[in-house]
């Protein structure tokens, strides 16, 4: 055990919260302020929230002795990223009645709701409830959402995959009543509440929970749109002729990092073995267990599953591994990840059923000037009969469409201006975290400007006829990885409000990072940068050739070969 | 009094201790202290026996003296703090007594009271202070910085050496403190990201400078103050006369006002609000005015350049038309923008323009009909009467039609003693339609748009006899505001902040939304933390369905409102007289009758003598 003298504030925190309470309950109803109390804002993350500022006034109004206009980003868990018409219709009420009129779909197919004042939360959380939805573990240092392809294509192992997707969220959902105490009254609809009388315990987490977040996603090969390998656990589907046998295992990845620090750094995740379907869940919760047990709990920036393993070494954490499940990881199988990237457009899977995957810009569903992309959605979920999946490039599918459905929406769609088919490669292959104005950490804006360097980078694409190459392209307000930014064939990292650090050389299918081509670009830098790259891509490049290996191959940037050696 | 004879300063023995305040009750002992620290406070010639004069009992109003070392940070992300965090940490390990203060929190003007003074902060994105470093590092550069001649500093900047503007900020406040006339006592460390071996080396050079002469600073500060015996000058004003004298050394008034300077304007409410409500701050300096919590504050209005114009155009008259107003000759634009009422029109204007207009039958009726008068009456301004009552007229017959303009009356939201030589107002800006045009209060708007910073105003103070704070500083009050109506509030709890007052405060304020209309939000959370508050409750009406005004809070709270009623709490009302007031008292009837469980009659005598023994007291409007 770590001295307790040098644990970090959170871990205190979380040792006296009785599993995740706190003073949250106060907290809530304090009418002097729109902030919790300080120690509450670690346990809210839990519960599948942040608090936030709008950081566009916060200058303003403290200068109106006013305090920060406080709100709660609100994250909702989607496994898998599927969601029924109803879920869908019910964000959409929620994000105007108590949200800022918008949806973010996440990076990690989850819902985000903005702008929800402290004395809303109850009522919000109380709204998914009522959809068979929740919050739990959205945030905080527990199992995030698990991440899976929503590719309705492969149907039946997809649905194989989806299924033990949804069982893994299961089995890591923290097990507090704390939840259901707080916001629900005691009450839930979900299935999954505690049952009456048990005292609370988390087998699995403890008292305090895990060092840091842990991810996981699935991905079923060629597609790797789940970017199984920025995830502290990613587990590969292998199949047979439509029959899911397993998984191969990969640990330990994760983007975060922090400037000015090398010895913090992005990581891949790296592959240990395979391990048949069934024991897949119980190959989740031990190596959760060993990130419980020797994660660093003195210094969060080093807390990660990358850390832990880097430290201890790979083969020790694989017998480790071995020795809690009774059993050896069999060898690794082969596969092939072909895009990272989502499919637009209509298309028909083997069982006939018809998909339509959107294009939303940024994951931001919202209403704008001709291009009122929620109240379309809106109107589809009224009668839509299939689902809605959240791409893990905050992207949307609407998967099973009836036949009969087809022309419907695509009136709806275009009756409310929203296109089909977007402008270039670049831009539908965008990812962008959410950044200023509400996000705590961001230097610099992601979301709110990537669609204006886009119109900037469009015509030059044009002139060198790449407009329809797919080009990924991340952005983030900072260095802590939300929009998995090194794993963009040009990834932007912000340092300062219009500055940004260039990285270049990522693979196109998310197993290899990029790497730092210059520092501290303004937008016009960027564009300058980027212009004779392009030219070169456009005129040198092999048949099939991605511009991430261009890049390498013509010696711009050497190749990532590990998060060791990112900085190098 | 014998017992602090030894602290007295040279040159200011007992005798003429007891001379100078021979005679003066309590009251007038507390004010003088305040007043004394004050100016001992701006006189660089005396500014080192500050902190003496705090240590004396006649000073009991004044803060503590200094402590000997003031660690000082403006952190944005924490690190500043940890890096303050070390530096105290070294001065405690050398046995250095420290204090460290966040700036955040820091009164500016406590500054002056500083000696020793480490200074540690980081830069944001393009060379901006951190946002909690912002009010410190705006005053700081600004004009009104005070010389800091006894000061001794030094800073410690953190940045980032990526950025262009590396250490910016840290290096404006050690620029700016030398410029001030402070003593640096070492040259500024720029910290690069990895700043805490940096900021521990700097820790130890600069505790080591400052171990020599620490210890004097912790020795009797009797030593210091006898280096700077009180100017007689300062004493004489004081001796020299009774309390006329010392509060009415310059009389002001509406023949006489004082042309104050704004020093700050500032919109208190948030971007989206329905309300308009400014905070501003004048400049008294060179006046001599004082004033008390409670005070109110008169304002001399101009018209609006644009009701000016339209009253010109509806009477068709030339803007340079000759008009004498009692002995005074001037033009017609000056006399409709500085001395006649424009805004309002009331019964006696329009009698004596009904006299000018006889073949006006309507004017007559409306006259005749006292009953529907106001209610033709509100809204109408002189251009609506010119406008529905075509009269020809020459400028002087319109001049000695309208009234003169009158000042008005705004309680102040400051205590001296926390911003000396200043006065604040919190002023809503009067804004509505009316007979088909934008009608703006006469006076409310002159600040809202005409007044910017460094223009004047005249001004004077308007004393308000019984809306005081308690005599006796160990009593508790209560105080219920609405909208603007908690401006004398603010100057209430800074006062008994600055005198260190014992008794309960406790504030109810009331206005439409929490987001955008909590008035003062940020200072009242500072006084809370602080314990200079004791008890806050908010009613925002619009934030829920059912509509929540403070006399709800006072009900919910029934029983500690009588608890401290019964205990000798002094309850205050300021704002809106026709509805808020009422609906305070009836629920005050209510909780009285209710906690004494002696019904209706019992609650209204309660009431009367709270009213009687000048508990109860009203400031509406």
């Amino acid at each position: 055990m770590a001295d307790i003298q040098k644990l970090s504030e959170v871990e205190h925190v979380k040792q006296a919260s009785n599993y995740l309470r706190g003073t949250l309950a106060e907290s809530l109803v304090n009418p002097i302020t729109g902030a919790l109390y300080p120690d509450d804002t670690h346990l809210i993350k839990f519960h599948g929230s942040y608090q936030q500022t709008d950081r566009d006034l916060d200058s303003e109004r403290k200068r109106q002795k006013l305090e920060p206009l406080y709100s709660l980003m609100i994250r909702v868990r989607v496994p898998g990223g599927v969601a029924s018409a109803a879920q869908w219709t019910r964000m959409d009420e929620l994000a105007d009645q108590y949200g800022n009129g918008t949806l973010k779909l996440t990076t990690r197919q989850a819902f985000q709701l903005h702008g929800v004042l402290k004395r809303n939360l109850k009522k919000t959380i109380q709204g998914f409830n009522e959809a068979l939805l929740d919050s739990i573990a959205g945030c905080g240092d527990v199992n995030r959402n698990v991440m899976f392809n929503p590719n309705p294509h492969q149907s039946r192992v997809h649905e194989q995959v989806y299924e033990v997707s949804r069982q893994i969220s299961a089995h890591l959902t923290p097990r507090t009543s704390a939840y259901w105490e707080l916001w629900l009254d005691g009450e839930s609809k979900y299935s999954s509440a505690p049952n009456e009388g048990e005292e609370d315990a988390e087998p699995i987490y403890g008292k305090t929970y895990l060092p840091r977040k842990f991810k996981i996603a699935l991905a079923v090969p060629p597609h790797n749109d789940t970017d199984i390998f920025a995830n502290d656990l990613g587990l590969i589907a292998i199949e047979e002729n439509g029959r899911l046998l397993g998984f191969n295992v990969a640990v330990g990845g994760g983007m975060g990092m922090t400037f000015g620090m090398p010895e913090t750094y992005p990581r891949l995740a790296s592959l240990i073995g395979f391990v048949p379907a069934e024991k897949v869940v119980d190959v989740c919760e031990k190596v959760v267990t060993i990130q419980r047990d020797w994660g660093n709990r003195e210094n969060r920036k080093f807390s990660r599953l990358k850390y832990t393993l880097d430290r201890v070494g790979l083969d020790v954490f694989k017998a480790e591994l071995d020795r809690r499940l009774g059993f050896a990881l069999e060898p690794v199988r082969a596969y092939e990840f072909k895009s990272s990237g989502d499919a637009f457009g209509w298309s028909q899977g083997p069982d006939g059923a018809h998909h339509l995957t959107l294009f939303v810009e940024g994951g931001r569903v919202a209403d704008r000037p001709g291009h009122q992309l929620k109240t379309a959605l809106r109107e589809i979920a009224a009668f839509h009969r299939g689902d809605f999946r959240l791409t893990g490039n905050q992207n949307l599918i609407l998967a099973n469409v009836a036949p009969t459905d087809r022309l419907t929406i695509e009136a709806i769609l275009a009756k409310y201006g929203v296109a089909v088919a977007t402008s270039s490669g670049l831009r539908r292959g965008a990812l962008a975290c959410v950044a200023l104005n509400t996000c705590s950490l961001a230097f610099a804006e992601a979301e709110r400007y990537i669609p204006q360097l886009i119109d900037r980078l469009e015509p030059i694409l044009a002139a060198h006829h790449l407009t329809h190459d797919d080009i990924l392209i991340r952005m983030t307000g900072c260095p802590n990885g939300c929009a998995r930014p090194y794993l963009g064939e040009i990834g932007l990292v912000g340092r300062a409000v219009g500055r940004y650090n260039l990285y270049l050389g990522a693979a196109f299918n998310g197993e290899r990072m990029n790497k730092l081509y210059k520092e501290m670009l303004d937008e016009d830098g960027i564009v300058a940068e980027l212009t004779p790259l392009f030219a070169d891509y456009a005129q040198h490049r092999q048949p099939q050739e991605r511009f991430g290996d261009f890049m390498i191959r013509q010696g711009y940037v050497q190749a990532t070969t590990s998060g060791l050696t990112f900085h190098e | 009094m014998s017992s602090f004879s030894s602290t007295l300063p040279i040159g200011f023995d007992e005798a003429t201790l007891q001379q100078l305040t021979a005679g003066l009750s309590d009251r007038q002992l507390l004010w003088l202290s305040g007043y004394l620290y004050g100016r001992a406070g701006t006189d660089p010639a005396t500014a080192a026996s500050a902190p003496a004069a705090g240590a004396a009992p006649v000073t009991a109003a004044a803060p503590v003296a200094a402590p000997s070392l003031t660690i000082l940070y403006g952190s944005q992300t924490g690190n500043s703090k940890k890096a303050a965090g070390l530096v105290a940490e070294a001065a405690r390990q050398r046995g250095l007594p420290a204090t460290v203060r966040d700036m955040n929190d820091y009164p500016p003007k406590d500054l002056k009271t500083e000696r020793h003074l480490l200074v540690v902060v980081s830069t944001q994105g393009e060379g901006d202070p951190p946002i909690a470093a912002e009010e410190l590092h705006q005053f700081l550069l600004s004009n009104r910085a005070p010389k800091l001649p006894e000061l001794r500093f030094a800073v410690l900047a953190l940045g980032d050496k990526s950025y262009l503007q590396f250490c910016q900020t840290g290096f404006e406040f050690d620029q700016r403190l030398a410029e001030l006339g402070a003593t640096r006592l070492l040259e500024r460390v720029d910290c690069d990201v990895e700043f805490e071996a940096e900021a521990r080396r700097w820790a130890g050079q600069v505790l080591g400078l400052l171990a020599e002469s620490l210890p004097q600073v912790a020795a009797p500060v009797a030593a210091s103050a006898a280096a700077a015996p009180v100017k007689p000058v300062a004493v004489s004003v004081v001796v020299g006369g009774a309390e006329v004298e010392l509060e009415e050394r310059v009389e002001y008034h509406s023949r006489n006002p004082f042309e104050a300077e704004l020093l700050e304007k500032i919109q208190l409410n948030g971007r989206g609000s329905t309300k308009e409500t400014y905070h501003l701050e004048f400049s008294l300096a060179d006046s001599g005015i004082q004033y008390e919590a409670g005070d109110a504050l008169m304002v001399q209005p101009r018209n609006r350049p644009g009701l000016v114009q339209e009253v010109l155009d509806a009477a068709r008259l030339e803007a340079t038309a000759p008009v004498r107003l009692e002995t005074t000759e001037l033009d017609l634009t000056t006399a409709l923008t500085e001395r006649l009422e424009l805004s309002v029109v009331t019964r006696d204007v329009l009698e004596r323009y009904a006299a000018l207009a006889p073949h006006y039958p309507k004017l007559r009726e409306i006259l005749a009909d006292k009953a529907a008068l106001p209610t033709y009456l509100y809204g109408r301004d002189v251009a609506d009467l010119l406008q529905e009552f075509p009269v020809e007229l020459s400028g002087q017959q319109l001049a000695a039609v309208l009234r003169p303009l009158p000042a008005r009356a705004y309680s102040i939201a400051s205590s001296l003693l926390a911003h000396p030589e200043e006065v604040h107002l919190t002023v809503g800006a009067v804004r509505y339609q009316s007979n088909g045009r934008a009608k703006h209060g006469a006076c409310s708007s002159f600040q809202a748009d005409q007044l910017h910073l460094g223009d004047t105003a005249r001004v004077w103070v308007d004393r308000n006899e019984y809306f005081k704070l308690p005599q006796d500083p160990g009593t508790d009050i209560i105080m219920v505001g609405a909208g603007t109506g908690v401006a004398p509030f603010r100057a209430f709890v800074e006062e008994r902040a600055e005198t260190g007052a014992t008794g309960q405060n406790w504030l109810v304020f009331g206005n439409p939304h929490f987001t955008t209309d909590f008035l003062y939000q940020t200072e009242w959370l500072q006084h809370l933390k602080r314990g200079t508050l004791h008890q806050l409750d908010v009613a925002f009406s619009r934030d829920q369905q059912e509509k929540i005004y403070i006399q709800h809070r006072l009900l919910q709270q029934s029983r500690r409102l009588y608890d401290q009623l019964e205990n000798g709490a002094t309850f205050y009302v300021c704002g809106d007289k026709t509805r808020m007031a009422a609906d305070v008292q009836r629920a005050l009837l209510t909780v009285i009758s209710q906690e004494s469980g002696q019904g209706e009659t019992y609650a209204a005598d309660y009431l009367k003598q709270l009213r009687k023994s000048r508990r109860y007291l009203e400031d509406v409007y």
